[in-house]
């Protein structure tokens, strides 16, 4: 219960960051997806999927038009890092970076397939860089910091590291 | 047999509660899509919460704007002075020019017998946030239900055309621009006369989409909406012409808009609370 707190109030905290702070950048990074990551690599499968599912929701209220267009791609993302776990190392920044490098590339080409179907524009090479290079690399660049501090934050509350 | 039974709700249970959650994802995306949601009273709970440090922030990055553009600009004051001293005089011969180009409009107006239109009751609002992603461009203001503020109501700027009001929860709303990929209005060119969409492409910029190849639209010419469709009153100004593609097939030509509001810059915007009369134009 206290993770599940920890984690809708991180998502709090990573929206409002989103919709003030970083809205003044050209391009912002998506620290939701982050934690999504997070709760792919060290989170059980049932309770993890069930707060991607809620983080998605989250951010269905103060992003896009849909609701549930970004519960169905932090859930799917949530999956795909939770399949990788059990195969690959992410003990190092270096690795949780790559990782999220990968998450967010999936996630772009998630939210690029999905507009493309339920919007009548489409999207010009100029919003290119803005909507999808940009972002990546922001969200890979923040990532470790996310990570450093949620292990901080949940050292703090529960007493007890990520790993 | 039970053992059996066990290890096979284990093994499933995992696809069974990715499949559930991704179901409810599709349902709440076909629900939701091509209509504005009502937010419900869990969501609409979260932008409450937040939205009390969205106006902290805004109300603090103001205040550090206007400090900095008070004091520490004093430096360049005497300059400043000078130039503003020069810039009276020219708003004073223009000023003198516009009041003669009213008075003209005003007997052409009755000339032409138009009809003078009441204007509608306004709300003002102020912007306490910007989408929390990259892909959709959609702002929150500090008026919600309790406001007297709609779904689907009509936002203004001095400038034009802010947007719509795509949900609302008790003290904050959240704005759809005209320059989101899922925006459509029904415009009309105000020289030209050519109709079309004008459809959000993000970038600040917006497309005229649907423009007959025999239209003369030009570059410079502002975009005005039709009226059509109800949603939006005729005669806001969406924006103006910045570029005409004719290619030598098909049937329409490609004609870009810049929004008449600057989104960048945009701090307060006015919600037009009763779209049902005509504005004025």
């Amino acid at each position: 219960m206290k993770n599940a707190i920890i984690y809708l109030a991180a998502g709090l905290v990573a929206l409002f960051l989103q919709t003030t702070i970083f809205s003044h950048l050209p391009v912002k990074p998506d620290l939701v997806l982050v934690l999504v990551v997070c709760l792919g690599l060290f989170h059980t499968p049932f309770a993890g999927a069930l707060l991607a599912f809620l983080l998605g929701c989250l951010m269905d209220v103060f992003a896009g038009t849909t609701l549930g267009f970004f519960a169905l791609t932090k859930t799917l993302v949530f999956f795909l890092v939770y399949s990788t776990r059990g195969r690959l190392y992410f003990d190092s920044h270096l690795a949780k970076a790559g990782l999220v490098l990968i998450a967010v590339s999936i996630e772009t080409t998630m939210i690029f397939l999905l507009l493309r179907f339920t919007s009548d524009s489409s999207i010009l090479p100029p919003s290119v860089g803005r909507l999808i290079i940009g972002p990546i690399l922001f969200t890979t660049l923040v990532a470790p910091f996310c990570f450093a501090l949620l292990k901080r934050t949940r050292i703090l509350v529960l007493s007890e590291g990520l790993e | 047999m039970n053992s059996k039974n066990a290890t096979f709700g284990k093994k499933y249970r995992l696809l069974i509660l990715a499949l559930v959650l991704l179901l409810t994802s599709f349902v709440m995306i076909s629900s939701s899509t091509g209509q504005p949601f009502r937010l419900p009273l869990f969501p609409g709970l979260f932008m409450e919460i937040l939205s009390p440090f969205q106006r902290v922030y805004y109300g603090s990055a103001r205040a550090v704007r206007d400090l900095v553009r008070r004091y520490v600009f004093l430096v360049h004051l005497h300059q400043e002075n000078e130039k503003l001293r020069k810039l009276v005089v020219d708003l004073e011969r223009k000023n003198a020019e516009l009041a003669e180009m009213a008075i003209a409009n005003e007997r052409l107006r009755r000339f032409l017998n138009f009809k003078k239109e009441i204007p509608k009751p306004t709300l003002p609002a102020e912007i306490i946030g910007k989408d929390a992603s990259s892909w959709f461009r959609t702002i929150t203001v500090n008026k919600g239900s309790i406001d007297g503020v709609r779904k689907g109501m009509v936002v203004v700027a001095g400038a034009g055309l802010v947007g719509h009001v795509i949900n609302t929860s008790r003290d904050v709303s959240r704005i759809l621009l005209i320059t989101d990929y899922n925006s459509s209005i029904d415009g009309i060119c105000q020289i030209s006369r050519a109709r079309g969409i004008v459809q959000g492409k993000s970038q600040d910029l917006c497309d005229l989409n649907y423009v007959s190849r025999q239209e003369n639209v030009s570059v410079g010419e502002r975009i005005i909406t039709s009226g059509l469709g109800g949603r939006f009153p005729k005669g806001l100004v969406v924006g103006t012409v910045t570029g005409v593609e004719k290619k030598p097939y098909g049937v329409s030509q490609k004609v870009e808009v810049t929004p008449a509001v600057d989104f960048k810059k945009l701090e307060e915007a006015f919600v037009i609370l009763d779209t049902d009369q005509p504005v004025n134009q």
